[in-house]
C-alpha cells in the first residue's frame, strides 16, 4: 500500500488528518482487539500446530481438531484458548486428549510455559513433556510469534482462516450471501499461497475475520497472563540502528571556510566597521560557522546535537535572506533585529533578578548578560517582544524567501530533535527489542548505541548557500570561494 | 547585481588618494614637503589594512604584476601601456610613502632639492595614472607595506645587510665593514674573488671597465646623492647597499603577495636577479625571475608610442582579446625557453615578433 500524499490529508487548524481517519465514525481498534496484542495470544496454539506440520497437513489437522472442539463446545463461537481453558475440566481433558491424538504432545507443550499447573492444571498435565527444556519451549514460541506477529502475513492469515472457518462454517455465526463466498472457504486450505486466487482470498479472510471482533469480548486476564509471563521469562533482544560514524576528513573544507570568514571579518573591520547590516549578516553567519565548527571538532555528525546545529544553520540562512529581502520595508531592520534579540535577553535577565534563590552556579551569567543588554542602549529603553521577529514564524519567513523546501524537508524534522518531540526521541534515544514476547517494545538507549545518519553533507550544503548569499552581498574573492564551493566531500 | 565590497572599497581608496595628491601637489616641491609627505604616510598607514587585504585576497590569487623600483610610472612615455602586456592584475608601487621615511631619517642637503622635485613629479604622475588608468592599475605603496609590518621590517633590513656583507670574505657586519674599510682599495682588498666584476653602480655600467673607474664615474654622476666629505666606503655602501636593500624588499613583497615585479631599470633588475638566484628552491621564484626578465625586456623593446595611439581602456581589452601574454609564452616555450634556461638574448627576438603582431592588430 502506497503512503497517502500530504495533499490527500485534510488540513484543518494546523492539523493534518489522514484520509482514513477523516472518514466519519472511523475509530482505531482497542489494544485488546488488535491482532498482535489481543488475538495472537488466543490463537497461538493454532500457529504452533501449523508450524509443526506445515500448512497443508496442519490445516487438515486443524479441521479435525476444531470440528471436535465444536462438537464438545457447540456454544463456542471462536477457538480462543482462553475460552477452551474456561471449559470444564472433563471437556478440557477430552479436547486435549483428542488434540494429542491428532498432533504430537510436544506441539502444544511450549504453551505450558505460561499455562502452568497451579492455574491451568488440565492443560499443564495434558501437555507436559519432560524432555522439553524451558529454553526449547521458549524458542519455539518466539519463532512462531515472529512469523505471526504481523496481522497480514501468510501464516497469520492461515490462523485467521481457521478462526473464520470455526466462526462461520462450524458455529454458523456468519451467513454468506452467495455461493462464491462459501466456495472460498473450501478452496482456501487446498490452494497454495502462490496461487493467483489467493491474492483475493487472503484479504477476504482477514476482513471477514474482523467481523468476529464485533461479537467477542477480549479476555483481559488471559492476555495479562500471557504477556506478563512471556515478557518476564524472556530477555530483551535489543538492536540499534547504527549508521556508520562519519569520520570523513573535511579539514580542507574547514580551512577554506575559515579563510573565507577570516577574509570577511577583515573586510568588515577594514571597510565597514560600523555598518549595522554587515555586522548582523556576518554575526549570524559566523554563528553558523561556529556551530558547524563544533559539529566537526567534536565529532557530532551522527549525534542529536548535530541535528540541532543543522537546524540553526537553516534558520540562520533563512533569517539572513529574510532580513535582506525585507530591508526596504523597514526603517532599520538591522537594529530592529539586534534589539529584538537583546530584548529577549533582557526578559531572561529580569526573571533572574525578580526570582529569589537562583543558584549562583547556574549557567546564566547575570552580570555579563546585564552588560550585554545595556551595551549600546540603556535597558530602560529596550522593549521586549515575545512574538516572532517581525511577527512571522520561520515557516512563513522560509516561504517568503523561497526556501519552503529547506524548511519542509529538513528544518521541521530537526525541530523535533531541538524540542525533544517523540519522533526524535524514538529515533535517537530508544532501542528496539526484537523479542515478540515483549511486543517489540523499545528500551532507553542508555549506552549510546544509536548512531544517527550524518548531518555533514547537509551542513556543508546549507553553509555553502550561506556563503553564496554573502558573496552576492559583499563579494568574496573567487580563489577563496572556490576553495569552499568546489570542495568535494569524500565518499562516506 | 553581485556586490564586490573589497574591489569597491579599493576603487574608493584610489579616488581618495587621487584627491589627496591633487590637494597636496602644489606644496610638494616647496618647504612644506615634509608635512605633505607625512599626510601621505598617514593616509597609507590608516588604510594599510585595506591595502593588505586587497593584496592578500585579490593580488595574491591572480596573475599579478607590480611596477616597482621606479620613482614613478611615466604616463607621458606611455609606460602604463607596456606594463599592461603581461598579467591580469596590476599594481603601481607608489614610492611617496617611502620618501617620507627617507626624509624623516634625514637626507643630505644636496639631495633635498632633487628629492623635492622627484616627489612632486612622482605625485603628478600618480595623479595621472589614477585618473587615466583607474580600475586597471591600482596605486599602492607596495614595498612600504612590508616595512609597515612590525614583525617583518627588522628581518628585511637584516637580510639586506646580510646580503651586503656576503660580498666580502672577512667582514662580519656593516659595522665591521666601516671599521675595516675607508678607501676603495680597502674595499677591493676584502671583496670576494671576482666579486668586483659582478658589482654594478649605474644603469649603463656593464662591468667590463675596471672596478675603480666604474665606481669613481658613478660617484661623479650622482655626486648630489652623497654627503659632502663622506668616505669612499660610505659612498660604496650607500650605492650598493641601496640596490641590495631594494631587491630584498621587492623579492620579499613579491613572495608575500605572490606577484611578479615589473622592473624597468636595468641595474635594479640585475641586483634582483642576483639576489633571487639564492632563493631558487622557493617554488615561485624561478617563474618570478623569468617573468620579471620578460617584463623588463618589454619595457626596453616595446614601442609605447605605437601602443598609446589607442585609448587605454580599449587597449587593455585588446591585449586580453589578442591573448598577447599567452601567445608570447607559448612561443617562448616552443623555442625551448624555460624559467631555468632563459636569457635576454633568447627572449628578445621572439618578443619583438609578438610585439610587431600586436602593433599590427591595433
Amino acid at each position: 500500500m502506497k503512503p497517502s500524499k500530504l495533499s490527500d490529508h485534510v488540513l484543518k487548524k494546523g492539523k493534518f488528518t489522514t484520509p482514513l481517519n477523516a472518514i466519519p465514525a472511523m475509530t482505531e481498534l482497542e489494544d485488546e482487539k488488535t491482532w498482535t496484542h489481543g488475538r495472537l495470544p488466543e490463537y497461538l496454539w493454532i500457529g504452533l500446530i501449523l508450524k509443526q506440520y506445515g500448512r497443508t497437513v496442519g490445516l487438515a489437522k486443524m479441521y479435525d481438531i476444531v470440528t471436535f472442539l465444536h462438537e464438545i463446545a457447540p456454544g463456542m463461537s471462536v477457538p480462543r484458548i482462553s475460552d477452551i481453558l474456561a471449559l470444564d475440566s472433563s471437556s478440557q481433558a477430552a479436547f486435549y486428549e483428542h488434540v494429542c491424538s491428532v498432533v504430537s504432545r510436544e506441539t502444544l507443550a511450549p504453551m505450558t510455559l505460561f499455562l502452568t499447573q497451579s492455574k491451568y492444571p488440565v492443560f499443564a498435565q495434558s501437555f507436559a513433556c519432560q524432555g522439553l527444556s524451558i529454553s526449547d519451549r521458549e524458542k519455539t514460541i518466539i519463532n512462531v510469534m515472529k512469523e505471526i506477529f504481523g496481522h497480514q502475513t501468510n501464516d497469520s492469515t492461515d490462523i485467521r482462516f481457521v478462526v473464520l472457518y470455526f466462526f462461520a462454517a462450524l458455529s454458523g455465526r456468519l451467513c454468506f450471501q452467495n455461493r462464491e463466498q462459501v466456495d472460498f472457504l473450501l478452496e482456501y486450505p487446498v490452494l497454495d499461497h502462490s496461487a493467483e486466487k489467493m491474492r483475493m482470498f487472503r484479504p477476504l479472510v482477514r476482513s471477514a475475520e474482523m467481523i468476529v471482533l464485533q461479537s467477542e469480548k477480549a479476555n483481559s486476564d488471559y492476555l495479562r497472563l500471557f504477556w506478563g509471563r512471556l515478557s518476564c521469562m524472556t530477555q530483551c533482544s535489543l538492536y540499534s540502528v547504527h549508521c556508520p560514524d562519519d569520520k570523513r576528513d573535511i579539514d580542507a573544507y574547514m580551512e577554506h571556510l575559515h579563510d573565507v570568514f577570516s577574509y570577511l571579518s577583515q573586510l568588515f573591520v577594514t571597510t565597514s566597521p560600523l555598518d549595522e547590516k554587515m555586522n548582523v549578516l556576518l554575526g549570524i553567519s559566523t554563528y553558523s560557522y561556529k556551530r558547524l565548527r563544533e559539529v566537526v571538532d567534536h565529532g557530532l555528525c551522527n549525534s542529536i546535537s548535530g541535528r540541532s546545529c543543522m537546524r540553526v544553520l537553516i534558520e540562520d540562512y533563512i533569517m539572513m535572506k529574510y532580513l535582506i529581502k525585507n530591508e526596504p520595508e523597514h526603517p532599520d531592520i538591522w537594529r530592529e533585529f539586534q534589539f529584538y534579540g537583546i530584548g529577549l535577553y533582557k526578559l531572561a535577565l529580569g526573571r533572574h533578578r525578580e526570582r529569589d534563590g537562583v543558584d549562583p552556579n547556574c549557567h546564566f551569567n547575570a552580570e555579563y548578560i546585564q552588560v550585554l543588554v545595556n551595551e549600546f542602549k540603556s535597558e530602560e529603553f529596550i522593549n521586549m517582544d515575545t512574538r516572532y521577529f517581525d511577527q512571522q514564524n520561520i515557516r512563513k519567513k522560509a516561504e517568503a524567501v523561497g526556501e519552503a523546501d529547506l524548511y519542509g524537508l529538513y528544518y521541521d524534522y530537526d525541530s523535533s530533535f531541538e524540542h525533544g518531540l517523540w519522533g526524535a526521541i524514538r529515533e535517537s534515544s530508544l532501542l528496539k527489542c526484537d523479542n515478540p514476547a515483549h511486543q517489540y517494545h523499545c528500551t532507553p538507549d542508555v549506552d549510546d548505541r544509536v548512531n544517527l545518519k550524518s548531518v555533514l553533507p547537509d551542513c556543508i550544503g546549507v553553509m555553502n548557500k550561506t556563503l553564496a548569499l554573502l558573496n552576492e552581498t559583499y563579494g568574496i574573492p573567487s580563489a577563496l570561494l572556490e576553495g569552499v564551493t568546489n570542495y568535494a566531500l569524500p565518499p562516506a | 547585481m553581485p556586490c564586490h565590497l573589497l574591489e569597491d572599497s579599493i576603487a574608493s581608496l584610489q579616488r581618495e588618494y587621487g584627491s589627496l595628491l591633487s590637494a597636496l601637489l602644489p606644496g610638494l616641491g616647496l618647504q612644506n614637503v615634509i608635512s605633505s609627505l607625512d599626510e601621505i604616510n598617514i593616509f597609507w598607514h590608516s588604510n594599510m589594512d585595506l591595502a593588505m587585504l586587497y593584496l592578500n585576497y585579490v593580488i595574491a590569487h591572480d596573475d599579478s604584476y607590480v611596477f616597482t623600483t621606479a620613482t614613478s610610472m611615466d604616463a607621458d612615455e606611455g609606460e602604463q601601456y607596456s606594463f599592461m602586456l603581461l598579467g591580469r592584475a596590476h599594481i603601481l608601487d607608489d614610492p611617496l610613502g617611502a620618501y617620507s621615511a627617507s626624509i624623516a631619517q634625514g637626507i643630505p642637503s644636496t639631495l633635498a632639492d632633487v628629492l623635492k622635485r622627484t616627489i612632486a613629479s612622482t605625485a603628478a604622475d600618480n595623479i595621472r595614472i589614477l585618473e587615466e588608468c583607474g580600475g586597471k592599475i591600482v596605486v599602492l605603496p607596495f614595498r612600504l607595506l612590508s616595512h609597515e609590518q612590525e614583525e617583518l621590517s627588522p628581518a628585511l633590513y637584516k637580510a639586506g645587510k646580510q646580503a651586503f656583507v656576503s660580498l666580502f670574505d672577512d667582514i662580519s657586519s656593516v659595522d665591521d665593514f666601516f671599521a675595516k674599510c675607508e678607501s676603495l682599495e680597502d674595499i677591493e682588498k676584502h671583496l670576494k674573488h671576482n666579486m668586483e666584476n659582478m658589482i654594478l653602480f649605474t644603469e649603463h655600467d656593464d662591468g667590463t671597465e675596471p672596478f675603480t673607474d666604474r665606481f669613481r664615474d658613478a660617484v661623479r654622476e650622482h655626486a648630489s646623492m652623497y654627503e659632502t666629505g663622506s668616505s669612499e666606503a660610505a659612498k660604496f655602501f650607500q650605492t650598493v647597499y641601496g640596490y641590495i636593500q631594494q631587491s630584498v624588499d621587492v623579492l620579499a613583497s613579491c613572495l608575500q603577495y605572490n606577484c611578479t615585479p615589473h622592473i624597468r631599470s636595468r641595474i635594479s633588475l640585475l641586483y634582483f636577479m642576483l639576489l633571487s638566484e639564492s632563493f631558487m628552491e622557493v617554488p615561485t621564484v624561478p617563474s618570478m625571475r623569468y617573468k620579471a626578465c620578460v617584463g623588463h625586456l618589454i619595457s626596453c623593446l616595446c614601442n609605447t608610442e605605437k601602443l598609446s595611439t589607442v585609448v587605454f581602456e580599449h587597449y587593455c581589452r585588446l591585449v586580453l582579446e589578442t591573448k598577447f601574454q599567452d601567445l608570447l609564452f607559448s612561443s617562448l616555450a616552443e623555442a625551448g625557453i624555460t624559467e631555468h634556461n632563459f636569457s635576454p638574448n633568447k627572449i628578445a627576438p621572439i618578443l619583438n615578433k609578438r610585439l610587431d603582431e600586436l602593433y599590427a592588430a591595433l
